[in-house]
């Protein structure tokens, strides 16, 4: 009985002692960690509406104050939550107030060929064209997939149009390179079909969302 | 400066003997990964960049160091029973810390470790050691025996990412050290890249020390 006692008393300690050193070790560092993604998910939101000085390289080395003042200074989340539906990016006056309207962006996310991938997608006022896309998160083989973080990739999305030529239906197709092609397609990379197939499957599956609560936001305003 | 003599002097008096022996049988001739074989899935799969690499070591090393002074600690008054759960509950705590600690200064990093961080808590070499090493010696020789296989681990590994980061990459700890007209290696930033790579540096390693075979009874 005794033995048993003892038994019951040193492993409660033992997880006193093990759940006070992880209460201290969470309350100092997951603020630290809450920043970092909060550095990386505003950072790409500027990045992706090509708020002007805004690069990849910018985001890495900013301090968190000065991305969290610029987001603020240039962004509108719609609406207002922590997981917004779309961001509104603003041109910035000469004076320091909120000019014209440059974009929407909004996040995409799903699955990629080896593990997750997310991003942002930014089009213009109109909700027509692509402006920008970025992409902070994946694990696509180096040297194949991995391109979809290469910017003469990236560049080749501005200008595309969302929509099916003639139809209102969103569809950005990643398509294999070939002459003539609609106004709606991006060249897929060569050597990652999966990858590329992958993109085109959960962005067309958000961007379809977007426009319709972009619309309605707009019809809204 | 004579400070500094006599603080080497006196790390020199307490790394020798026992403790010496002890230490440097874990880096070579107990080596977890070339004579063991233990560890590897982590070895696999963080090696293709130096800078995961030296994290996913120094997080190693860390957590097989505390852990195991911890349970050598205890292991007078650990009742046999709950052996196991003592032993996991310790690491696990150490290896959540480390965890909080990569994904607070290391962002981009812990995002390419992924699981593997948080997948110390299994790692043969630390459970194996916590077993058959920290559970029945002093915590000094333990210090010595957990950071003696850390560093068997380490040394391993960062060999291994010396050649895979090079040759897939063109560069070391992100900085360019091939010509631009290198063609990189893909195969060696994929898993059978490591596979090849582990198996060059197993070899390597048991032709250099040849494991001492025990003569069987006549």
């Amino acid at each position: 009985m005794k033995e048993r006692l003892y038994v019951i008393v040193f492993v409660v300690l033992l997880g006193l002692v093990a759940a006070a050193l992880l209460t201290v070790a969470n309350s100092v560092l997951f603020p630290k960690y809450e920043q970092n993604v909060e550095r990386e998910a505003k950072g790409n939101v500027l990045i992706a509406l090509s708020i002007p000085g805004w690069d990849k390289a910018r985001v890495k080395t900013a301090t968190i104050e000065e991305i969290k003042a610029t987001f603020d200074k240039y962004i509108v989340a719609v609406p207002a939550e922590e997981k917004p539906d779309f961001y509104m990016g603003y041109e910035l006056k000469e004076d320091g107030t909120k000019g014209d309207l440059v974009g929407y962006a909004f996040k995409i996310t799903g699955a990629g060929f080896w593990d997750r991938i997310s991003g942002f997608l930014a089009v213009d006022p109109e909700v027509e064209k692509v402006i920008g896309i970025t992409f902070y998160e994946d694990a696509e083989t180096p040297g194949l997939g991995h391109k979809i973080n290469e910017p003469e990739w990236q560049a080749t999305w501005v200008g595309r149009s969302i929509y099916r030529p003639g139809t209102d239906e969103p569809w950005i197709g990643i398509t294999p390179v070939r002459r003539d092609k609609p106004a709606n397609e991006v060249d897929a990379i060569s050597g990652a079909t999966e990858t590329s197939g992958a993109v085109q499957k959960f962005l067309n599956k958000q961007l379809k969302e977007f426009v319709e609560k972009v619309k309605a936001y707009k019809a809204g305003q | 400066m004579a400070d500094q003599v006599i603080k080497r002097s006196a790390l020199l008096k307490w790394f020798k003997g026992k403790n010496a022996t002890t230490m440097l049988e874990q880096v070579w001739a107990e080596n977890p990964i070339f004579r063991q074989i233990l560890g590897i899935c982590s070895a696999l799969a963080v090696t293709n960049l130096m800078k995961n690499t030296l994290i996913m070591c120094g997080a190693l090393i860390f957590v097989n160091v505390c852990a195991n002074m911890i349970i050598s600690a205890l292991r007078e008054f650990t009742p046999r029973r709950t052996r196991m759960i003592t032993q996991v509950l310790i690491i696990a705590t150490f290896v959540i810390i480390v965890d909080l600690f990569i994904k607070a200064f290391a962002y981009e990093a812990s995002k390419q470790l992924g699981a593997y961080v948080g997948l110390i808590i299994t790692n043969c070499i630390i459970m194996g050691r916590a077993e058959a090493f920290a559970s029945r010696n002093s915590v000094r020789l333990t210090f010595w025996d957990a950071l003696g296989s850390g560093l068997g681990y380490s040394v391993v590994l960062i060999a291994v990412a010396l050649m895979r980061e090079p040759l897939g990459f063109g560069t070391l700890l992100g900085y360019r050290i091939l010509p631009a007209g290198f063609v990189e290696w893909q195969l060696m930033v994929l898993p059978p890249g490591a596979f090849i790579g582990l198996g060059i540096f197993i070899w390597i390693g048991r032709a250099v020390a040849p494991e001492k075979v025990e003569e069987a009874p006549k």
